[in-house]
């Protein structure tokens, strides 16, 4: 029986094969060209023919599927798996990977067009979603329980992610105390350093020394101080590293600094 | 076909009783949902704001185009970026976004299912169509786009809309893989609702024209940056995109409001649609004849544009003509069943049939486009149709949340609010259109080839107030749009509509408004296109004959 499905791929078939052969002969085709795809005579605009002769495959292709799978009724679902009822849909729960996602498709289009090192992150921020996206897709059909199954799921993810995780935000809070460092002097970097491990000494205490203080409130501070090391970290970034680096240099080794240690007895023999 | 008969209880059953994990709150309930109501109404909220700068864009070109000598708003080089900006953002940031966001939403609840195919793939998509969009945007802030002048900015644009494209594919994936397969038992494809049955055959169009475009760019991009830049430059580029704003593309995008069109009328005629089938084939019909990816304007090795081989050609010729067939077909239908039915004047029946009249208005200009010796083609007549088209598909969109605001929001929209905005979207649009066909018809190029340039000198003066006039147009269906979405916004004050405030007759109208996780607790056994509608009356037929 041809289902309802499988005449819409097929008519959408037919009018693409018909639109096939009439655009190939009116775009300079002849012969058979047009109806055996080149086969016997030319085909017209290549561009155009070829677009409606893969239109035309793939439309009856999928009518041919269509057919097969008699349109995957309910009913015949659930005949083809042998069972009574159709398998159930369950909602998918809440998750932050789509966003992530997006994050990483900015990443390659922007890295695409300036920064390869951006594509290549982006990359890697991209493959990441697909693997957590598809242990959660896997794990979210592991029982019946959803919370047996964000048990399953962490289970077998939080091993990789927390180290992952841990390192990533090190080398974030490294790099932003690096470019904070970079743009002041070096005097004023030693007490700003010094200054931060004070606080971080401190908050540590006053954590610890309260051993029933609220979770939210732990992980409230350290979410403020990871936004305000790493506004630090690019404000330095965008602010400071080159004038840091010239004012060192024209202070140490004057105007031709650049050539740096090497060169420093030839501006000490011509100070004499 | 015995399993059909069998096990049907128990199928309802299961495919009524899912069990979903416990709904997000706070920030997860938008950023992390895969509730395929919130990321539509993510998409649906998005997008009008992208349709009310694309729009204000439009009003601005055309202002400009009113002194072709004097007047300065952007300038000669800026105003063709802005024309490109304007009429990316009405179709990828705008029209498109806006009806798969009203699918991902609505069609699960119409076909009985618990959620779409792929919500995961939905929210992602969403992001990344955000975010894209967003770099689009950014493209021609810098001097990028199609006409720009900073090579990057122009990759820009161009990476920028492959992944808007990759994005708009994968949602329309997910909605077309939730009607072919996520279905409730008893509900045929041939029983499917319209609007759903429209973004199944349309979808397919969608998906078989947006990987083109997707590659046709990925190639122009390679040219720009890597290439001899045969494909013209940066000013090459919207020669690459354009087709989609053409017919036959155009006209698949109008494809589900043809479906959300078909779903509202028999609710306010109170019958059944007529010819149901019919309509079905028509609306395929529609879809089929709007796969248009073959009638690109071609490349020489030396940069020029190519002459495009189809124009005045038997396919395209044909293509016009039959395009007017499914319309009047389904109008003819629409008529029928308004006529024999009682009806009931509300704002999504007003909007509909406003956006309705300007899709047709538009599919008939085509036919017009197509007899070579009128010489419409290349011409703002071209523009006008688009306006007409995307605009009046913008409409029925409109009405169609409208419709829908129960099952998206919990609540109805206010009536004036939802009345004016649609109304004002459709004379703008009326307007817009009509202007810039009759500047089309005295010989105005499309702004990308010349503009006014061609134009007799003697009816230069009648050009530029129509293109005035057009931009006036674009500013009202603005303004239209902002009230739309204050419409949305503001929401009817009280207690919820019920779940069923139109006597609907599809599925969705069998669940609460806003419908809870996994949507049905039971479903009504689907024995037709319209299960809610039958249930009724049987209902009020068992009631009858027990009083009686």
């Amino acid at each position: 029986m041809i289902t309802t499905g499988s005449k819409w791929f097929f008519g959408l078939g037919f009018v693409s094969l018909v639109l096939a052969a009439a655009y190939g002969w009116t775009t300079g085709g002849n012969g058979l060209g047009p109806l055996t795809a080149g086969y016997k005579g030319g085909v017209g605009d290549h561009f155009g023919y070829g677009i409606l002769l893969a239109a035309a495959v793939i439309s009856i292709f999928l009518g041919a599927v269509a057919t097969a799978a008699r349109d995957a009724d309910a009913e015949v679902v659930a005949q083809v798996a042998g069972t009574d009822t159709v398998p159930p849909v369950t909602p998918a729960g809440a998750s932050y990977w789509p966003p992530v996602a997006g994050f990483g498709a900015a990443l390659i289009v922007i890295g695409l067009v300036s920064e390869p090192l951006l594509f290549v992150f982006g990359l890697i921020v991209v493959g990441i979603v697909l693997v957590e996206w598809a242990v959660q897709a896997w794990a979210d059909r592991a029982t019946g329980d959803p919370e047996t199954n964000r048990r399953i799921r962490n289970r077998l993810m939080n091993p990789i992610e927390y180290p992952a995780a841990g390192a990533l935000a090190l080398a974030v809070v490294a790099l932003a105390f690096a470019q904070v460092f970079l743009a002041l002097s070096a005097e004023v970097a030693v007490w700003v350093a010094l200054a931060a491990a004070v606080v971080i000494v401190a908050a540590g205490f006053l954590i610890a020394s309260r051993p029933r203080i609220s979770s939210n409130v732990v992980v409230g501070v350290l979410v403020v101080g990871a936004l305000i090391v790493i506004g630090l970290g690019v404000a330095g970034g965008v602010a400071g590293t080159r004038e840091f680096h010239e004012h060192e240099e024209e202070s140490d080794h004057g105007a031709e600094g650049a050539l740096a240690p090497l060169a420093a007895p030839a501006v000490v023999e011509v100070a004499r | 076909m015995t399993v059909t008969e069998a096990p049907r209880d128990a199928a309802l059953e299961a495919a009524a009783a899912p069990s979903p994990s416990a709904p997000p709150t706070g920030l997860a309930a938008v950023v992390g949902s895969g509730d395929p109501r919130t990321i539509g109404k993510l998409f649906v909220g998005t997008s009008l704001l992208f349709l009310i700068a694309s729009a204000v864009v439009g009003s601005l070109v055309g202002i400009e185009q009113y002194d072709t000598a004097g007047t300065e708003i952007f300038g000669a080089d800026t105003t063709l970026r802005m024309f490109t900006l304007q009429a990316t953002g009405l179709l990828f940031l705008g029209v498109l976004p806006l009806l798969v966001g009203l699918a991902t939403a609505i069609v699960p609840l119409q076909v009985g299912a618990a959620t779409v195919a792929f919500p995961r793939a939905s929210a992602a998509a969403y992001w990344v169509w955000l975010v894209s969009s967003g770099l689009v945007l950014a493209s021609y802030a810098i001097d990028g786009g199609p006409f720009g002048t900073e090579p990057e900015a122009v990759s820009l644009y161009i990476a920028g809309l492959i992944a808007v494209l990759v994005a708009l594919a994968v949602a329309t994936v997910s909605v077309v893989t939730t009607v072919a397969t996520l279905r409730a038992p008893g509900m045929s494809l041939r029983r499917t609702p319209l609007f759903s049955w429209s973004m199944l055959v349309g979808g397919s169009v969608w998906l078989l024209t947006l990987p083109v475009l997707a590659g046709v760019l990925l190639v122009t991009y390679l040219d720009l940056r890597y290439g001899e830049q045969f494909l013209g430059g940066s000013g090459g580029v919207w020669n690459r995109v354009a087709w989609t704003l053409w017919q036959p593309t155009l006209y698949v995008v109008a494809v589900p409001a043809l479906g959300i069109i078909a779903d509202i009328v028999p609710v306010f005629a109170r019958r059944r649609h007529q010819r149901h089938r019919s309509a079905m084939f028509l609306i395929g019909l529609a879809a089929a004849l709007g796969f248009g990816a073959w009638a690109q304007l071609g490349a020489t090795i030396d940069g020029s544009d190519a002459p495009a081989v189809w124009i005045n050609e038997a396919p395209w010729q044909a293509v016009g003509f039959l395009a007017v067939v499914p319309v009047l077909g389904l109008l003819g239908l629409w008529t029928g069943t308004l006529g024999r039915g009682k009806v009931k004047l509300g704002t999504p029946l007003i909007l509909a049939g406003m956006g309705g009249l300007l899709v047709f208005l538009g599919v008939a200009a085509g036919a017009a486009t197509v007899i070579g010796e009128l010489d419409l083609s290349g011409t703002t007549w071209m523009t006008g149709q688009t306006t007409l088209v995307l605009l009046g598909t913008l409409v029925v969109a409109l009405g169609g949340v409208a419709f829908w605001a129960p099952k998206l929001y919990g609540k109805l929209l206010p009536d004036v609010l939802s009345r004016l905005g649609g109304t004002l979207v459709f004379l703008g649009a009326l307007v817009a259109g009509i202007a810039l066909a009759v500047a089309g018809a005295l010989s105005q190029s499309r702004l990308v080839t010349g503009g006014a340039t061609a134009v007799d000198s003697g009816d230069l003066d009648t050009v530029e107030t129509l293109n005035l006039v057009s931009g006036i147009g674009l500013g009202v269906a603005a303004l239209g749009l902002v009230v739309a979405a204050l419409a949305m916004a503001k929401r009817r004050s009280g207690d919820g509509p019920g779940d069923d405030p139109w006597d609907g007759h599809t599925l969705e109208w069998a669940t609460s408004s806003p419908p809870a996780v996994g949507h049905f607790a039971t479903l009504p056994a689907i024995t037709s296109e319209a299960p809610v509608y039958d249930a009724r009356h049987a209902a009020a037929a068992s009631k009858t004959e027990a009083s009686a």
